[in-house]
C-alpha cells in the first residue's frame, strides 16, 4: 500500500467511528425532528401528511407555547443566576488555604454527580407537606403556621424548581470559579493594596475582570443546559401545579406522550431547538473553540 | 557498516499560498562514511528539516535522498536503517529503561535474552547499569538522555541522527554529553548526522560542519576552515564567540597601492588580493575580537574610548567606542591598564583582517597580507 | 480582617457547607431509619437506631436488583463504545492533517449542546419503527448521543498532549504506526482515556430522560426510571426509596473518587 492511500485509509479509519456515532444518533434525530414539525403524526396513524407550517400556527395560535416559553425563560434565569450567585460567594469563603480544602472540595463536586432522579426524590422528600423534615423545621422555628406545600403550592412550585437546579448545579460552579479564583496571581492584589484600594475595590479591580470569561461561560453553557433540561422538573412536579412548572421541554413531552401528536411535539421542539442555536452561536462567537486546536502533519 | 548519505536537490515547502514557507530550498550535499557531520544555524534556518527529510520523518516537496546507492526518499522511517536522538529526548514514560532501550530489538523480534544480553551491554558502555529497572521520570535530565541515546544505537544503525539533543540539559551536563558523544563515535561505527544551534558543539564536535541559513547551506568545510575561511558575513559572525566585529569601510588608492580606510586609518592591501577589491568602493571589514589588541593610544593608531568592561575571569570583553562612534570588542587579558573610560587604541594584524563584499556579503580576503 | 468580619465569614461559610451536605445527610439517614419511625412525625435530626430493614426489603421485595443490571448493562455499553470511538477520533484529529477539522470541532461541541428531549422523541419514533425500543443496543446508542461529543473532545485535547516524538522515536526505532499506536500512544494516554470511561459511565447511569422515554418495558427500566416508579408505587415508603437512592448514587462516588488518585498519579509520571 502506498504512503498516501496508508494514510487515508489512517484517517478515514479513526475518524469514521465517532463522525458515524455523531451523524447517526445525534444529528440525524434533530434534523428528522425538525423535518417532522411539517407533518402531520400522532401515534395512531402512522402515515404522516405533510402540513407545511400547520403545526407552527397551532402551537403559536395557543397561549400555551408562550406560556411554556416563558416558563423556560424564567426557570432558565432564575436558576443561572442562583448557581453564579450561590458560586460566587461560596467560592469566594473557599478562597483561603484551610486544612479541610480538599475535603470540603470533594463534598462540593457531590451534588453534580448525582442522578436528577436522586435529586428530584431528596428533593420532594425534604419539603414534603406531611414528612418533611423543613416543613418540620420551620414549624418549630414558628416561621410558618402550616406545613408549606412546596412544589404543590402554584406561587411556589417555580422557585421551589429554581432552587433545586440551584444546588444541584451551584457547587460546581463553586468549583468551577474557584479554580479560576486561585489561579489569579496574587500579586495583582497586593499592588492593589499598596495602590491603596480596600477589600471591595481589590474586589472589582482584580477578582471581578479576571472572572469575567468564568462567570460567562457558565452562564451560557448552563444557561442552554437549563433551558432544555426535562427530567428533574417532570420528575418533582410533572408539570404542575396547573401546568406552572410546564416549561418548554414538559411541554413538548406532554404533546408528544399524553396527546399523542408527534407533529406538534416536533414543533415546540424545532422552537427549542432554534433557540439554542442562538444560545450556541453566542458561545461560538465569544470563544472559537479552533483555538485549541493544531493541525498534525 | 556505515554508508554515505547524500542529498540531491533537497527542498521542502510548508503551508500555502500567502502563508508558505520555503523551510529547505534546493539542497545538495554528501556525507561520507563515518563523518560526523553537523547542521549548524540560527532557528528558523532549516536544519531540522533537512535532519527529519533523511529520517524519512518528513517528506520532501522535491528533491532526493540516497543512503550509500539506494535511493530512500519514498522509504517510511521504519524502513531505513537509521537512529533517532531526539531534542525533548522522548523516552517512553510507561516502560523502564530496559524496556526503553531493548524497544528496537524488541520490535525487530529478537528473543528475550538476547535482547537483554544487548541491553545490559549497551547500558554498561552508557553507565546505566544500575538504573535498567527504573522508569524515566525518576532519572535526571542526562540520564535520560543517555537512555535515548542507549536506544539509538542498540540496533548498530548504519545513520545515527541528532536532533539538538544537549538543548534540554543545563550547561555543564552539555560540555559532558559532548564527552560523551565523541567517545561513541570513536567506537560505533555509524555516520552521525547533528543537528544544533549551538556553534561551539558543532565546533568541537564535527568532521564537517554545514553552516545553515534561511533553507540554505552557506559553507561547508571541517570547523577550522569554517573559522579561518568563512565564506561569507553569515557564517563568519556566527562562528566564533564572540561575534566576529563587522565595520564599513572604503577601498581607497594609495601612493604604494590599494588600502582599505576604517575608523580614520588606512590599513595596505597586499598585492595578490587588488583582483578580488577591483572595482569596489564601499566593503565590511571583519576582524575577530580576539584579535583586536588594545595599545596605548597613539598617532598612528585607530582610536577610541574603553566603554565597556565584562570581566571573564582570566580575560575580559572590551567594547571600544572609536571616536567616529563605531563600538569595536576586544577580548584582552584581564588587566592591561585600560580601565572603563580610558583612552586607548587599536591594533590588529593584517592576516586577521576579512574583507566582505558589502552587497553580496561574501568573502572576499580572507586577510591581508 | 477584624474579628467581627472573621467569624462573619466563618459563619456564612457554615451555613453554606451546610446547605450543600444537609440532604446527602438527610438522604442516608432516612435510608437507615425503621419503617415504623417514618410514620411518626416529627423526625429527630439524630438517631441512634440504624437499620438495614430498608435496603433488605429493596433489594429483596423489589426489581431493584434487574434495574441495577440494566442500568449496568447500558453504562458498560456505553464506556467500551465511547472509550473505542473517541480514542480513535483523538488520535486521528491530532496526528493528521486533513480538511474539515474546524466542521468537525464545530459539530462536535454544537452536538454536546443538544439537549436530550430534544433527542428522545425523534428517537423514539425512529426506535420504534426499527423495533429497538426497549433493547440495550438502542439505550446505548442514545447515551452515547450525550456522552459522545464531550469524550471526543476530551481525547483530542489529550492527544495534543501526548508528544509527537514519542511516536517518532517508535518509528525510527522500527515500528509501524499501528504497533506505535498500541505501544507508546494507548499507555500515555491511560488518563484521558479514564476520563472518558468515568464520564460515559456516569451521563449513561444517572440518565433518565432517554431511559424514560425509550423503555416503556418493566423489565427494561434501568436505576433512575425505575426509583421514579418506586414513589408512584409504594405510595410513600421514603425510608426504601431514600436506600435506592443512596445504592444508585454510589457507584458514581466510589468510581470518580478511586479513579481520581489514578488519574492524578497517572499524570505525574507522565513527567
Amino acid at each position: 500500500m502506498s504512503a498516501t492511500t496508508e494514510r487515508r485509509a489512517w484517517i478515514f479509519g479513526t475518524t469514521a467511528p465517532a463522525l458515524l456515532f455523531l451523524l447517526v444518533i445525534a444529528y440525524l434525530p434533530i434534523a428528522y425532528a425538525v423535518s417532522l414539525s411539517f407533518f402531520k403524526k400522532t401515534a395512531f396513524n402512522p402515515a404522516m401528511k405533510w402540513v407545511g407550517l400547520a403545526n407552527y400556527q397551532i402551537i403559536f395560535d395557543e397561549p400555551e407555547l408562550w406560556s411554556a416559553f416563558w416558563r423556560s425563560v424564567v426557570f432558565t434565569l432564575g436558576a443561572v443566576g442562583l448557581q453564579l450567585a450561590l458560586g460566587l460567594v461560596s467560592a469566594l469563603l473557599l478562597n483561603r488555604a484551610f486544612k479541610g480544602l480538599n475535603l470540603v472540595r470533594s463534598l462540593f463536586v457531590l451534588p453534580y454527580l448525582l442522578p436528577s432522579v436522586v435529586v428530584a426524590l431528596v428533593f420532594q422528600w425534604l419539603p414534603s407537606p406531611e414528612y418533611g423534615v423543613v416543613n418540620q423545621m420551620l414549624m418549630q422555628t414558628g416561621a410558618v403556621a402550616r406545613p408549606v406545600n412546596f412544589f404543590g403550592g402554584l406561587g411556589t412550585a417555580m422557585w421551589a424548581v429554581i432552587g433545586m437546579a440551584g444546588w444541584q448545579y451551584g457547587s460546581f460552579a463553586t468549583l468551577l470559579i474557584l479554580a479560576r479564583l486561585q489561579s489569579i496571581n496574587p500579586k495583582l492584589y497586593e499592588a492593589a493594596a499598596v495602590s491603596g484600594a480596600g477589600t471591595w475595590r481589590a474586589f472589582l479591580d482584580v477578582t471581578l475582570p479576571n472572572l469575567r470569561t468564568t462567570l460567562i461561560v457558565i452562564a451560557l453553557l448552563r444557561g442552554i443546559w437549563m433551558f432544555n433540561k426535562f427530567d428533574s422538573i417532570w420528575l418533582v412536579t410533572h408539570g404542575g401545579p396547573l401546568k406552572a412548572t410546564e416549561t418548554l421541554p414538559l411541554y413538548a413531552y406532554r404533546l408528544a406522550f399524553e396527546e399523542f401528536d408527534f407533529g406538534l411535539a416536533a414543533a415546540a421542539c424545532t422552537v427549542m431547538f432554534v433557540v439554542l442555536l442562538a444560545g450556541a452561536v453566542v458561545y461560538f462567537k465569544l470563544f472559537d473553540p479552533t483555538k485549541e486546536i493544531e493541525v498534525g502533519r | 557498516m556505515a554508508f554515505s548519505v547524500r542529498l540531491e536537490g533537497l527542498d521542502k515547502r510548508f503551508g500555502r499560498g500567502a502563508r508558505e514557507v520555503h523551510a529547505v530550498r534546493d539542497l545538495t550535499l554528501e556525507i561520507g562514511e563515518r563523518e560526523f557531520f553537523t547542521f549548524v544555524g540560527p532557528s528558523g534556518c532549516g536544519k531540522t528539516t533537512t535532519l527529519r527529510m533523511i529520517a524519512g520523518l518528513e517528506t520532501p516537496t522535491a528533491g532526493r535522498v540516497w543512503f550509500g546507492d539506494t535511493d530512500v526518499t519514498a522509504l517510511p522511517p521504519q524502513q531505513r536503517d537509521i537512529a533517532m536522538v531526539f531534542q525533548d529526548i522522548a523516552l517512553f514514560p510507561y516502560m523502564t529503561v530496559r524496556q526503553n532501550i531493548g524497544y528496537p530489538l524488541r520490535i525487530a523480534g529478537l528473543p528475550r535474552a538476547r535482547v537483554d544480553e544487548k541491553v545490559e551491554k549497551v547500558a554498561a558502555t552508557l553507565g546505566l547499569s544500575d538504573k535498567l529497572a527504573m522508569k524515566p521520570g525518576q532519572l535526571s535530565g542526562g540520564q535520560q538522555q543517555r537512555v535515548a541515546i542507549g536506544r539509538a544505537i542498540i540496533k548498530e544503525p548504519k545513520v545515527l541522527l541528532m536532533d539538538e539533543p544537549l538543548s534540554a540539559l543545563d550547561a555543564r551536563l552539555r560540555v559532558e554529553m559532548r564527552t560523551e558523544i565523541l567517545r561513541l563515535h570513536r567506537e560505533i561505527s555509524a555516520t552521525i548526522i547533528y543537528v544544533t544551534h549551538d556553534q561551539v558543539e558543532a565546533m568541537t564536535m564535527s568532521t564537517r560542519v554545514a553552516v545553515m541559513d534561511q533553507g540554505r547551506a552557506l559553507q561547508i568545510d571541517p570547523p577550522r576552515v569554517l573559522f579561518r575561511r568563512p565564506a561569507d558575513v553569515t557564517v563568519a559572525t556566527f562562528i566564533g564567540t564572540p561575534a566576529m566585529n563587522i565595520i564599513s569601510a572604503t577601498v581607497v588608492t594609495t601612493p604604494s597601492g590599494v588600502a582599505i580606510e576604517l575608523l580614520g586609518r588606512q590599513i595596505p592591501v597586499a598585492s595578490r588580493h587588488y583582483a578580488a577589491l577591483h572595482g569596489l568602493k564601499r566593503v565590511d571589514v571583519g576582524i575577530r575580537p580576539q584579535a583586536v589588541r588594545l595599545v596605548a593610544p597613539g598617532p598612528d593608531r585607530i582610536l577610541g574610548r574603553v566603554f565597556l568592561r565584562e570581566p571573564l575571569g582570566l580575560e575580559d570583553e572590551v567594547l571600544v567606542e572609536t571616536t567616529d562612534g563605531t563600538r569595536v570588542k576586544a577580548v584582552t587579558v584581564a588587566e592591561d591598564g585600560f580601565p572603563e573610560g580610558a583612552r586607548v587604541g587599536i591594533e590588529c594584524a593584517p592576516r586577521e583582517v576579512y574583507i566582505f563584499n558589502s552587497e553580496s556579503k561574501t568573502a572576499l580576503c580572507n586577510g591581508v597580507e | 480582617m477584624s474579628r467581627l468580619q472573621r467569624a462573619g465569614t466563618f459563619g456564612l461559610l457554615m451555613v453554606v457547607l451546610v446547605a450543600v451536605a444537609f440532604p446527602f445527610y438527610w438522604m442516608l439517614l432516612t435510608s437507615v431509619t425503621p419503617r415504623e419511625a417514618l410514620f411518626k412525625p416529627p423526625y429527630r435530626l439524630f438517631r441512634l437506631d440504624f437499620s438495614l430493614g430498608n435496603y433488605r426489603e429493596l433489594l429483596f421485595a423489589t426489581e431493584f436488583a434487574r434495574y441495577f443490571v440494566n442500568s449496568l448493562i447500558a453504562a458498560v455499553g456505553a464506556i467500551v463504545l465511547n472509550v473505542i470511538a473517541a480514542t480513535l477520533a483523538g488520535y486521528g484529529l491530532t496526528r493528521f492533517a486533513f480538511a474539515g477539522k474546524k466542521t468537525f470541532a464545530f459539530g462536535t461541541l454544537f452536538s454536546y449542546m443538544f439537549p436530550p428531549m430534544l433527542m428522545a422523541i425523534p428517537l423514539y419514533i425512529l426506535f420504534s419503527a426499527l423495533q429497538m425500543r426497549n433493547t440495550y443496543t438502542g439505550l446505548i446508542l442514545a447515551h452515547m448521543a450525550i456522552s459522545l461529543p464531550l469524550n471526543i473532545w476530551l481525547m483530542w485535547q489529550y492527544f495534543q498532549i501526548v508528544p509527537l516524538s514519542l511516536e517518532e522515536a517508535a518509528w525510527t526505532s522500527g515500528a509501524s504506526r499501528l504497533a506505535s499506536l498500541r505501544q507508546v500512544c494507548l499507555p500515555s494516554a491511560r488518563p484521558g482515556i479514564l476520563s472518558v470511561a468515568i464520564f460515559s459511565f456516569a451521563l449513561s447511569w444517572n440518565d433518565f430522560t432517554f431511559a424514560f422515554i425509550l423503555q416503556t418495558d418493566r423489565k427494561m427500566f434501568t436505576l433512575p426510571v425505575g426509583l421514579a416508579s418506586f414513589v408512584e408505587q409504594t405510595g410513600v415508603h421514603w425510608g426504601m426509596v431514600m436506600a435506592a437512592a443512596v445504592l444508585v448514587s454510589v457507584p458514581t462516588f466510589l468510581l470518580v473518587f478511586f479513579l481520581q488518585r489514578y488519574l492524578l498519579s497517572g499524570l505525574r509520571t507522565a513527567g
